[in-house]
């Protein structure tokens, strides 16, 4: 099942030529390694843009979402795999 | 001269997004619904699912007892438009008539860059065969691996959508000529055809037609005399006639209504309860007529009620429908929530309604032609609407709104019809 987590991390991504890729995240004092990015998907609210990250590590699944007025990253969605 | 169409559809689109994004629902059976409810209604399963029976439009509670083990999720229409967005900027690439036929599929007319001296040939097509593949491939290593599409190509925009129907799930159908033409009716029976719903099935079936190929060669003369205009259209079609042209621009589909629906979470009997739910999705359609600059000439309020034996309603369900043409346009919320309030409280509910709609329709582009009448407050309350459709889309939807939608602002929540709602 979905986990709505809605908190606000630390990322640490790369800035590749045409796209952005988050590499590590901290959240709750652990520090998550970002296998691979499966989907970049966009969302408004309003006038802002919002890019979300369907990200997974060897056993859950992460939806981060990127704020690009705030700067900010925040973990929305968490999936456990079993 | 003949013409070469492509046709492209997304294999089980939304849940199939949804394994691209999530990995660990990879080959389980998902079900993507509006809202997760034993109530609600799937609207997109995984080919996991479907092995088990598990289909579009099958309520929740009856597909969880042929697969108990169904994943559901709640659907995310921004996550499906993102990914529209991108394939369909990929397909224009490769022609400039592209038709956006619905959030997964699309009409691509490729004639212009596969002439060969003038004609369309045998080379032509299996250019068009490599665009395909290439397509395909593309979707695959630029948008998510675990994405597919089936793709339909030939010489009518009928016959395109028909090759991709019938394509295997991830391959290319090619339909160019007589013969591969009839190759691919043999055996379908006439509802397999586009076009043809389970009512004209019948229809047709009385008549003693019962496959495709039957309707090939039925008199076009009959058909006229017994469906109209429709019944020879439909020949033609079937015989590889074009008579239809791509939509494209960038609102690339001629719409001819606007409509939402929703399935209450609880049946309900209170009509205060139920003008609360309309107005939202009235709300929406003000929205929708406004962005896209249309009138509407005409309303449709529809709802049906439950089937629930346990509300005493003898396990019946039944429906009820009303619609009106109007003398004068109508496009602003308050108009649209007049009509509906009228019909809900002249209406004696019969039951605990499970399902409500509303749609526009005779839709006409907007010209601010104001009655002597009414001039005034036309003009003030169209300006009030616009002023709120600007601040809804500079702060985030329903950031001010009627205050009817206070109780049910998280209801109906966004999501996309088929056909209707691309909006990309």
């Amino acid at each position: 099942m979905y986990e709505k987590i809605n908190e606000i991390i630390d990322v640490v991504a790369s800035f590749k030529k045409t796209t952005v890729e988050p590499k590590f995240f901290f959240w709750r004092r652990k520090i998550y390694k970002v296998g691979k990015v499966h989907l970049i998907h966009t969302s408004r609210q309003g006038a802002q843009i919002l890019y979300h990250f369907s990200v997974t590590d060897e056993i859950n699944y992460f939806e981060l979402i990127f704020n690009p007025l705030l700067l900010s990253w925040t973990l929305e969605n968490l999936y456990t795999a079993g | 001269m003949k013409r070469i169409i492509l046709h492209l559809d997304m294999n089980s689109y939304f849940a199939s997004v949804e394994q691209q994004a999530n990995p660990f629902l990879r080959n389980k059976p998902i079900g993507v619904c509006a809202y997760i409810s034993k109530n609600g209604c799937l609207i997109a399963t995984s080919k996991e699912a479907k092995k088990f029976g598990v289909i579009t439009g099958l309520r929740v509670r009856e597909a969880l007892k042929l697969c108990p083990n169904l994943i559901l999720l709640e659907n995310d229409p921004n996550k499906y438009r993102s990914v529209s967005e991108r394939f369909f900027k990929l397909m224009a690439q490769y022609g400039e008539d592209l038709e956006i036929y619905s959030i997964d599929e699309g009409f691509l007319d490729l004639t212009g860059s596969l002439l060969i001296n003038g004609q369309i040939s045998a080379e032509s097509y299996k250019k068009a065969a490599n665009i395909a593949l290439e397509i395909q491939a593309r979707i695959k290593n630029e948008i998510g691996d675990w994405l597919s599409c089936s793709v339909g190509i030939s010489y009518t925009k009928f016959l395109a959508k028909f090759a991709s129907d019938t394509a295997l799930k991830g391959f290319t159908h090619i339909i160019n000529d007589e013969a591969s033409l009839n190759s691919a009716y043999k055996g379908r029976l006439v509802e397999e055809a586009w076009g043809i719903g389970p009512a004209l099935s019948k229809a047709l079936n009385k008549l003693g037609i019962k496959t495709i190929l039957e309707l090939k060669s039925y008199s076009p003369f009959k058909l006229l005399t017994h469906f109209g205009k429709s019944g020879y259209f439909l020949w033609a079609r079937i015989n590889g006639l074009e008579l239809d042209d791509l939509v494209c621009g960038k609102r690339g589909y001629a719409v001819k209504s606007i409509g939402h629906s929703y399935c209450l979470t609880k049946p309900t009997k209170d009509k205060r309860y139920l003008e609360e739910v309309f107005s939202k999705l009235l709300f929406k359609i003000a929205s929708h007529l406004r962005e896209t600059k249309q009138v509407a000439r005409g309303i449709r309020v529809f709802w049906s009620y439950s089937d629930f034996a346990e509300h005493g309603y003898n396990g019946k369900s039944a429906h009820f429908s009303r619609s009106n043409t109007m003398y004068k346009d109508i496009f602003l919320f308050n108009d649209l929530f007049t009509f509906v309030h009228g019909i809900i409280q002249k209406e004696a509910l019969n039951g605990y309604v499970l399902m409500i709609g509303v749609s526009v329709f005779n839709l006409l582009p907007y010209s601010m032609q104001a009655t002597i009448f009414n001039s005034c407050a036309l003009a003030r309350d169209s300006i009030k609407e616009d002023i709120i459709e600007k601040l809804n889309n500079r702060f985030g939807d329903l950031t001010i709104y009627p205050g009817i939608l206070f109780s049910v602002k998280n209801s109906a929540p966004d999501r996309i019809g088929f056909r209707k709602s691309i909006r990309i």
